[in-house]
C-alpha cells in the first residue's frame, strides 16, 4: 500500500475522531468492538450529547482508560456564536491536545498497525521519501517526540486581519473562561500566491490560516482545563481527574468543529466529489450540520490486576472514585461504560446486569462489556468478576535518580529496582537496563546495568545501580528497563516507563571551559579588554583622564 | 582667648578653581585658611573620551550577553536539550548568540528590547552621538566575535549528529517556539514547494530576510545608543 496525501488526511481525521476508544480496544489484545450501531444511534448521540468511559485491561493487568464526551458543545465554549464578527466565523476546526509520556506511542502503534489494518503488510508500506526501508511509526515518534500541549485553529476564506482578530478573541476566551495560557508557535497563511506560479496550483479554498500555539500551562493544568470544557453533569462528578494527570502516560484533547457542514464541504473540495474517502466520510455524516465537539482524556496506568485479583470496580479502581460516592450519567444525553478484559479471562459475572432489558451487553468472544449507564442512577460502581490466576504476579519495576537534577559535569546515581508485591515468589529473574549506554555510547557509565537472580521472594527487592557522568547539558532519555521472570509455567516480561533526565548548564564552568578551549584567541580578547580596564582604572585612580578628573 | 569673629567666603582664583576662605580673628591678627576646591566639572567632557566608550561598550556588551543568556526563548531551550547531549556544551552559547545576532523584528520583541536597552545604556555612558555609534558598533562586532568563537569551539568539539534523541517532555514542535523558525516558515515553505514543483531555488528570496534579521540588532543598538546619548549627554560647564 502506497500512502499519499489523501490517505494521510483520512487516516489523521479518522484517527483523531476514533483514537480514544480504539486505542483502548487495541491495547487489550487486538479484539474488535463488534457493534452494529445504526446511523440514528450516532445522530442521537450527537444531538443529545454522550459520554463514555472506556477501559481496557491488557494481559499484564495494565489498564488503559479513556473518558470522552461527544456532541453539541457547551455554551461556555462559544461555538454557537455565529455570524459576521463572531470569533468562530470562518473557523473550520479548533483542536486542543495535551499529552505526556508514552501515550502517543500507544496511539501511533495503533494507527500504524492494527487500526489501519497494516499489520503484516509493512513491506508495502514505504515512506515515499525513502528508497528503501520500512515505514516505522515509532521512528517518527522518536524523531518528533511525544509530549505536546497545543492549540490548533484553522480558518478558511477570511482575510488575514479577520483571522488574526478572531484567533485573538478565541485565545482570550479560552484564557478567561478556562484558564489556558498560550505562546506562539506557528502563524501561517496559505493562498495561491503561496506557491510559485510554475507549480500551477489550484486550491479548493481562497485562503487558509493555520495557527498553532503552545499551551504553556503545566500539563496537569492543561488537562484540567480540557476537562473543564466538558459537560460536568455526568461521570465527571464521580471521577478524580488527577488519574489523568498523575499517570506517566496520559493526555487530553478537544476537537471542536464550529460547523460540520462547512468542514465536509472543505473536505469535499480537497478530494473531489468522486473521491472514495470523501464519499465515505460524507456518507457517514450526511445531514450533520452546525457545531460538534469531541473531548477526551485518558491514561495508560500501572498494573492493577494480578494473580489474586478476581474483581474490578471500574470507577473506584480506574477512575479514583471515592467508595462512598454514587455514579450518575449526563443529565441530558447518553452515558456509556465499557470494559474490555483479555479474551482468555473467564468473566463470571458483572454488575449491574440487565441483558434482558437490553441495558447491558457482554460479548464473551471479545471480553467486552457495555453498560447503558443512562438507565442507572446512583450506581455505586460498575463491577466485573472473573476467575483468579490469569494475570501475572504484582511485580513493580521502578527507576530512580539521585540527585533529581544536576548541572553539566556532575554524576547521577541511577537505581533500578524490581519489587515482588505478589503473594508467591518469582523465579529466574533477569533485570536489564542497558539501553542508555546503547543510546549514548560516548557517555561514561559505571556500575551494574544488568543482573540475574534465581528467586525473588514476596516483599523482596532486586536492585541494580549505576552511575552516569554527564559532561554535557541537555535532556537525556532512559529507555525502559526490562525484567523477565518465571511464574508458574509462564515467562513474563515487564518494562519500566521511559524516563527523562535534565542536565542544566553550569554558567561559570562553561565560561572557564570556553576560555580554556578557545586559547589563544580567548586569551587575546581577554587581554585586550583587560588592558582597557587597567588603563581606565589607572585613569580613575590618578584622576587624569583627558578631562583631568573622573565621574560616571 | 577672644578670637573675635569667624567668617567664610568663596574666592575665585581662575575659571576652574574656587577657594573656600576661612577667616578667624580680628582684622589685624587674623588667621586665614584657604581650601582650594577643584571643580568636578569643567568646560570639557568629564569622562575621558576613551573611558566613556570603553565602559559604555563593556556595560552594553554585558547587558546583551546576560539578556541573551537569561531570556532565551523556550524553543531554543528545547533545541539545546536535544542537541547538547550530542554536540556538547557550546550549543547553548552558540544558540544564545544566534538568537542575539539574527533578530526577526516582527516577532522577537524580547531581543529587540535587549538590544535597545543595551544601546540606550551604552549611549548614556558614552554621552555623545559619535560615542554611541562607536559603542553600538563595537558591541555588535564583539557579538560577532563571540559567535565565531562558539562556532569554532563547536567545530573543535566535533559534530556528531548520530545520536540525536528527543528527550521526554519535549517534541520537535517545540522548535517552532524559535522566533527565527517562526519567521522563516513563511519564506521557506513556498521555496520548498517551488523546488518540489520543478521551480528553481530563489537564493535572494532566501537570503533577504536573513540580511534583514542580521542588520536589525546593529540598527537598533545604534539608534537606541544615540537616543541614550541625547537623553544623557556629557555635561558641560
Amino acid at each position: 500500500m502506497k500512502i499519499n496525501y489523501k490517505h494521510a488526511f483520512v487516516i489523521i481525521a479518522i484517527a483523531f475522531l476514533l483514537a480514544a476508544p480504539a486505542v483502548v480496544a487495541a491495547n487489550a489484545g487486538g479484539a474488535v468492538v463488534a457493534q452494529d450501531i445504526g446511523e440514528d444511534f450516532i445522530f442521537d448521540l450527537i444531538d443529545n450529547g454522550a459520554e463514555i468511559v472506556f477501559a481496557s485491561i491488557d494481559p499484564q493487568g495494565v489498564p488503559s482508560v479513556i473518558y470522552g464526551q461527544i456532541g453539541i458543545p457547551s455554551d461556555e465554549l462559544g461555538l454557537n456564536q455565529s455570524g459576521p464578527g463572531e470569533m468562530y466565523d470562518g473557523c473550520m476546526v479548533t483542536a486542543i491536545l495535551a499529552t505526556q509520556g508514552e501515550l502517543l506511542d500507544y496511539i501511533m502503534d495503533l494507527i500504524g498497525e492494527e487500526f489501519i489494518g497494516m499489520e503484516g503488510a509493512s513491506e508495502d508500506f514505504v515512506a515515499a521519501q525513502f528508497d528503501e526501508g520500512e515505514f516505522d511509526i515509532d521512528s517518527i515518534l522518536e524523531m518528533i517526540g511525544t509530549d505536546f500541549s497545543l492549540l490548533i485553529n484553522v480558518f478558511v476564506d477570511v482575510t488575514d486581519a479577520e483571522a488574526h482578530a478572531r484567533m485573538g478573541a478565541i485565545r482570550s476566551h479560552l484564557n478567561l473562561q478556562f484558564g489556558f495560557a498560550f505562546a506562539d508557535l506557528l502563524d501561517l497563511r496559505i493562498d495561491e500566491d503561496f506557491f510559485p506560479p510554475e507549480m500551477n496550483v489550484t486550491l479548493p479554498f481562497d485562503t487558509i490560516n493555520l495557527f498553532i500555539y503552545q499551551i504553556t500551562n503545566p500539563f496537569d493544568e492543561a488537562v484540567e482545563s480540557v476537562l473543564g470544557l466538558m459537560d460536568q453533569s455526568g461521570f465527571l462528578n464521580s471521577i478524580d481527574t488527577s488519574v489523568f494527570t498523575d499517570a506517566r502516560a496520559s493526555g487530553a484533547g478537544l476537537l471542536a468543529v464550529p460547523d460540520m457542514g462547512d468542514l465536509m464541504d472543505l473536505i469535499g473540495g480537497f478530494m473531489g466529489d468522486n473521491s472514495i474517502a470523501t464519499s465515505f466520510l460524507t456518507a457517514q455524516l450526511p445531514a450533520l450540520d452546525g457545531p460538534l465537539a469531541i473531548a477526551a482524556a485518558g491514561y495508560i496506568g500501572d498494573q492493577v490486576l494480578s494473580t489474586v485479583s478476581d474483581e474490578i470496580k471500574i470507577f473506584e479502581k480506574l477512575l479514583g472514585k471515592d467508595s462512598i460516592d454514587n455514579i450518575n450519567g449526563l443529565t441530558n444525553g447518553q452515558s456509556l461504560v465499557a470494559l474490555q478484559l483479555p479474551q482468555d479471562v473467564n468473566i463470571t459475572s458483572y454488575s449491574p446486569e440487565d441483558e434482558a432489558l437490553n441495558r447491558t451487553f457482554y460479548d464473551s468472544e471479545s471480553g467486552l462489556i457495555f453498560w447503558n449507564a443512562t438507565a442507572y442512577s446512583n450506581q455505586p460502581d460498575y463491577t466485573v468478576n472473573f476467575e483468579q490466576g490469569l494475570f501475572p504476579p504484582k511485580i513493580e519495576i521502578a527507576r530512580t535518580f539521585s540527585p533529581a537534577t544536576m548541572t553539566a559535569g556532575g554524576s547521577v546515581d541511577v537505581n533500578v529496582g524490581v519489587y515482588n508485591d505478589g503473594i508467591d515468589p518469582i523465579y529466574n529473574i533477569t533485570l536489564v537496563d542497558t539501553l542508555f549506554s546503547d543510546t549514548y555510547p560516548n557517555i561514561t557509565v559505571t556500575g551494574v546495568q544488568s543482573t540475574t537472580s534465581s528467586v525473588l521472594d514476596v516483599g523482596d527487592w532486586l536492585n541494580i545501580s549505576y552511575t552516569v557522568t554527564f559532561v554535557n547539558e541537555g535532556g537525556y532519555i532512559f529507555y525502559p528497563a526490562t525484567v523477565t521472570y518465571d511464574y508458574g509455567n509462564t515467562t513474563y516480561s515487564k518494562s519500566s516507563h521511559i524516563d527523562g533526565y535534565s542536565v542544566s548548564p553550569d554558567m561559570v564552568g562553561l565560561l572557564s571551559q570556553m576560555i580554556a578551549d578557545g586559547m589563544p584567541y580567548t586569551a587575546l580578547a581577554i587581554g585586550v579588554v583587560g588592558l582597557g580596564g587597567i588603563i581606565n582604572i589607572g585613569l580613575i585612580a590618578r584622576g587624569r583622564g583627558s578631562g583631568g578628573s573622573y565621574q560616571v | 582667648m577672644d578670637i573675635g569673629s569667624i567668617s567664610l567666603f568663596l574666592k575665585q582664583y581662575s575659571t576652574h578653581q574656587i577657594s573656600l576662605i576661612i577667616n578667624i580673628g580680628q582684622s589685624v591678627n587674623r588667621l586665614e585658611f584657604g581650601i582650594l576646591i577643584e571643580p568636578i566639572c569643567k568646560e570639557e567632557n568629564i569622562i575621558s573620551s576613551f573611558s566613556s566608550k570603553y565602559f559604555g561598550w563593556l556595560i552594553s556588551l554585558l547587558i546583551v550577553l546576560l539578556g541573551g543568556w537569561f531570556l532565551l526563548p523556550q524553543g531554543y531551550e528545547s533545541a539545546i536539550a536535544i542537541l547538547a547531549p550530542s554536540l556538547g556544551n557550546y550549543v547553548r552559547p552558540a544558540l544564545v548568540m544566534l538568537n542575539l545576532i539574527l533578530v526577526n523584528p516582527m516577532n522577537s520583541f524580547t531581543m529587540i528590547a535587549v538590544w535597545a536597552g543595551a544601546g540606550f545604556v551604552g549611549g548614556m555612558i558614552a554621552g555623545t552621538k559619535k560615542g554611541a555609534f562607536v559603542v553600538g558598533l563595537m558591541v555588535w562586532l564583539a557579538c560577532l566575535g563571540v559567535i565565531a568563537l562558539c562556532v569554532f569551539l563547536l567545530y573543535q568539539d566535533g559534530l556528531a549528529l548520530g545520536t540525536l534523541v528527543i528527550p521526554p517532555g519535549s517534541s520537535l514542535i517545540d522548535l517552532l517556539g524559535i522566533p527565527l523558525i517562526q519567521g522563516a516558515i513563511d519564506q521557506i515553505l513556498p521555496l520548498i514547494s517551488g523546488i518540489g514543483g520543478g521551480g528553481s531555488l530563489d537564493i535572494m528570496a532566501l537570503i533577504t530576510p536573513l540580511i534583514i534579521w542580521f542588520l536589525t540588532p546593529i540598527i537598533i543598538v545604534i539608534v537606541a545608543g544615540i537616543i541614550g546619548s541625547i537623553v544623557r549627554p556629557k555635561e558641560d560647564f
